[in-house]
């Protein structure tokens, strides 16, 4: 991978501070990963490992007392974080687009779907400086909705007539209305149940690969990552942990937090006893340098663990005081 | 009979007619509170009213049992106390409040009909007036691109909110009537001037209602302001925000659109109720400018012991705060769409 001619989405050493009056949060502490063109990343790790918080920054939408506090974030080969505020508008739904945590409250509760699906495309200029008429713009939206398998009549309808899956349906469907080259859905079914999780994320996948776009997605659904996902990424307290294939990740876990994660997951064949991880993260808050995951174990490795890649493409944070745990 | 009250049915599911009925029963229950609460003091206002008269002649009590006897059966009061509500009923459908007893024969209608339209006139310019500059100052002041030279501009202002309208229109007058004296010191019109339809009478009403109008202005600007501000505030936390810059939309379209016309639905319903009160007028403002409204009106009214007057400015203040809550209910629907005209 040449950053000549890389396509895709390549985060390099990423942070986005917290600033508190106790100090500062490091809420995602430097990382790094490379996602070519077309390919699914999925971002795993327990609650406040800094999974949305790194998908919120990957759109630039860091609210304060947040910020990000250094890195970059290469779109192909420019970097977002040097565009300035227009640009980075215009650069929103047309090249990186987000398929929200939760759509139940993701849509404006007082405009029409189709109203919603539009405003997006005006704003960017989709339809030129040209008046286009009532007709052509409804085209446009029912194309959008029939692509997400929705009735063309839902354009009229208002967010609350719509049930959970067909809210998250319309969410995607504004999310690639402008053919954007990176998705970044942040829990984009954590509200919905199995059935319609699957359905949607089909209707996801079906967009994406359409596109070619790549896909960031943010969960905690181990078996929803493992079926959907090229890549798999293992966050842990603002860190990455491991980054890998998938396969080779679910089969040949290297990182002890990994190892437990996976091991934590109720199967069909091991339904009696399956392990939690013991203790807690670490707080965020002033955290020293050093291994974070040691600490859960009350070990202690003062060096922060090196980014290694230990086979092709799979990246883990390599300490040697806690790998022997989960083995 | 099945179909009727099957038809009934399907009536009670129109959100108009169940909202009309529901103004209607309001303005019923109002109104026999009213007629029954003088009458549970058990007092005989015609012989108490007698007594009091012949104490201060000291003239002797001969012949006041029939003069009371009269009295009453002039005013009715002799009557059994249902047909006594019936009459009372009649005469409210009809808008017939009686004769005013301070300014006899004048009727109470017309006594309220030459004030109610310099109340109204200036109470509703004034009250969407600030409702208008209220919630602008809100929204701007609860959105953070704002430009940060409105927090200094806009916060002195709403510190007015917390001056009485009545106080605030004494130092108007003091400083820019007595001192300045760039405005009438009271009054809805010039002393010498008789009410016409003219362009020079308007331009002389207008410049009448500015004092007492800015009066109020100033004061309620803080009230719509603030509410508008901590509304925007939650607003800005709700998802479809993040989701409304997310999409890449313009910021107007995003304070618009998304923000203010979110956050203004509650600010609606807090209009509603203060247009309801128009009509009473801020009584205290029409007294301190002598302005020739109701609000001045039921002041002297009070003073004069004038019940019939007082009993009408209240059924219409009874009635104007019912239609004011009914043209919202029904106005709300367009709105909000959650709020639906065929259930709920």
């Amino acid at each position: 991978m040449t950053s000549s001619s890389f396509k895709g989405l390549r985060v390099k050493d990423l942070q986005v501070y917290y600033d508190t009056p106790e100090g500062v949060v490091k809420a995602v502490d430097g990382i790094s990963f490379s996602l070519p063109q077309g390919k699914r990343l999925a971002l795993v790790g327990e609650s406040g490992s800094g999974k949305s918080t790194l998908s919120m920054a990957l759109m630039r939408l860091t609210r304060a007392p947040g910020r990000i506090a250094g890195g970059n974030i290469f779109l192909d080969e420019d970097d977002i974080l040097d565009l300035d505020v227009e640009e980075m508008r215009l650069a929103r739904l047309s090249k990186i687009s987000l398929v929200p945590q939760g759509a139940m409250n993701s849509l404006n509760p007082v405009l029409r779907i189709k109203d919603q699906i539009l405003d997006g495309l005006f704003d960017h200029q989709v339809f030129g400086s040209k008046k286009i008429t009532k007709d052509e713009q409804l085209s446009k939206v029912n194309e959008l909705l029939s692509a997400v398998e929705l009735l063309p009549s839902v354009a009229d309808m208002y967010p609350h007539e719509l049930s959970g899956g067909m809210k998250q349906r319309v969410a995607i469907a504004i999310a690639t209305s402008m053919d954007p080259k990176v998705i970044v859905a942040d829990e984009p079914t954590s509200a919905l149940d199995v059935v319609v999780q699957r359905t949607v994320m089909q209707t996801l996948g079906r967009l994406q690969e359409g596109l070619e776009a790549s896909i960031v997605l943010v969960g905690h659904d181990m078996g929803l990552v493992a079926q959907f996902a090229d890549f798999v990424g293992v966050m842990y307290a603002g860190r990455m942990v491991e980054l890998g294939p998938v396969n080779s990740v679910f089969e040949k876990p290297l990182h002890p937090y990994t190892r437990l994660l996976i091991r934590s997951l109720p199967t069909l064949e091991n339904k009696e006893d399956f392990v939690g991880i013991p203790g807690l993260p670490p707080p965020l808050l002033n955290l020293p340098p050093g291994c974070t995951f040691c600490t859960r174990f009350g070990r202690e490795n003062k060096n922060t663990p090196p980014w290694k890649e230990i086979s092709k493409d799979h990246w883990i944070s390599e300490c040697e005081v806690c790998s022997d745990i989960g083995k | 009979m099945k179909s009727v009250t099957k038809y009934l049915g399907n009536i009670f599911q129109y959100y108009i007619v169940r909202r009309f009925l529901f103004f209607v029963l309001i303005i019923w229950l109002a109104s026999t509170t009213i007629f029954l609460i003088p009458r549970l003091s058990g007092q005989d206002p015609v012989k108490e009213k007698l007594l009091l008269e012949a104490q201060r002649g000291g003239h002797m009590q001969a012949g006041l049992e029939e003069m009371a006897k009269a009295y009453q059966k002039k005013f009715g009061l002799d009557k059994p106390l249902y047909v006594q509500y019936v009459n009372y009923m009649k005469d409210l459908v009809r808008f017939d409040f009686g004769p005013s007893i301070a300014y006899f024969p004048k009727s109470v209608n017309s006594l309220i009909g030459d004030s109610v339209i310099w109340t109204l006139g200036l109470l509703s310019v004034v009250t969407f007036l600030a409702f208008f500059l209220g919630t602008l100052a809100g929204a701007l002041l609860g959105w953070p691109r704002s430009p940060g030279f409105l927090q200094y501009v806009f916060m002195p202002i709403l510190t007015l909110a917390a001056i009485p309208y009545y106080l605030l229109a004494l130092v108007l007058i003091y400083i820019f009537a007595f001192n300045l004296e760039w405005f009438p010191l009271f009054g809805g019109y010039a002393v010498a001037n008789l009410p016409e339809w003219s362009f020079t009478f308007a331009i002389e009403v207008i410049h009448h209602a500015i004092l007492p109008g800015a009066s109020i202005v100033l004061a309620s600007l803080g009230f719509w302001a603030l509410g508008m501000r901590g509304m925007m505030i939650t607003t800005q936390g709700e998802d479809f925000m993040i989701q409304a810059e997310a999409k890449g939309l313009k910021g107007i379209r995003m304070f618009f659109n998304y923000a203010v016309r979110n956050a203004i639905l509650p600010q609606t319903t807090a209009l509603a109720l203060s247009l309801g009160t128009v009509f009473t007028g801020s009584v205290l403002v029409e007294v301190i400018f002598r302005y020739p409204g109701l609000g001045n009106t039921l002041y002297q009214a009070i003073r004069l012991n004038d019940f019939f007057v007082i009993r009408g400015l209240i059924f219409i203040v009874i009635v104007s705060l019912g239609l004011a809550t009914f043209l919202i209910d029904i106005a709300y629907p367009l709105l909000d769409p959650r709020v639906s005209y065929k259930k709920g």
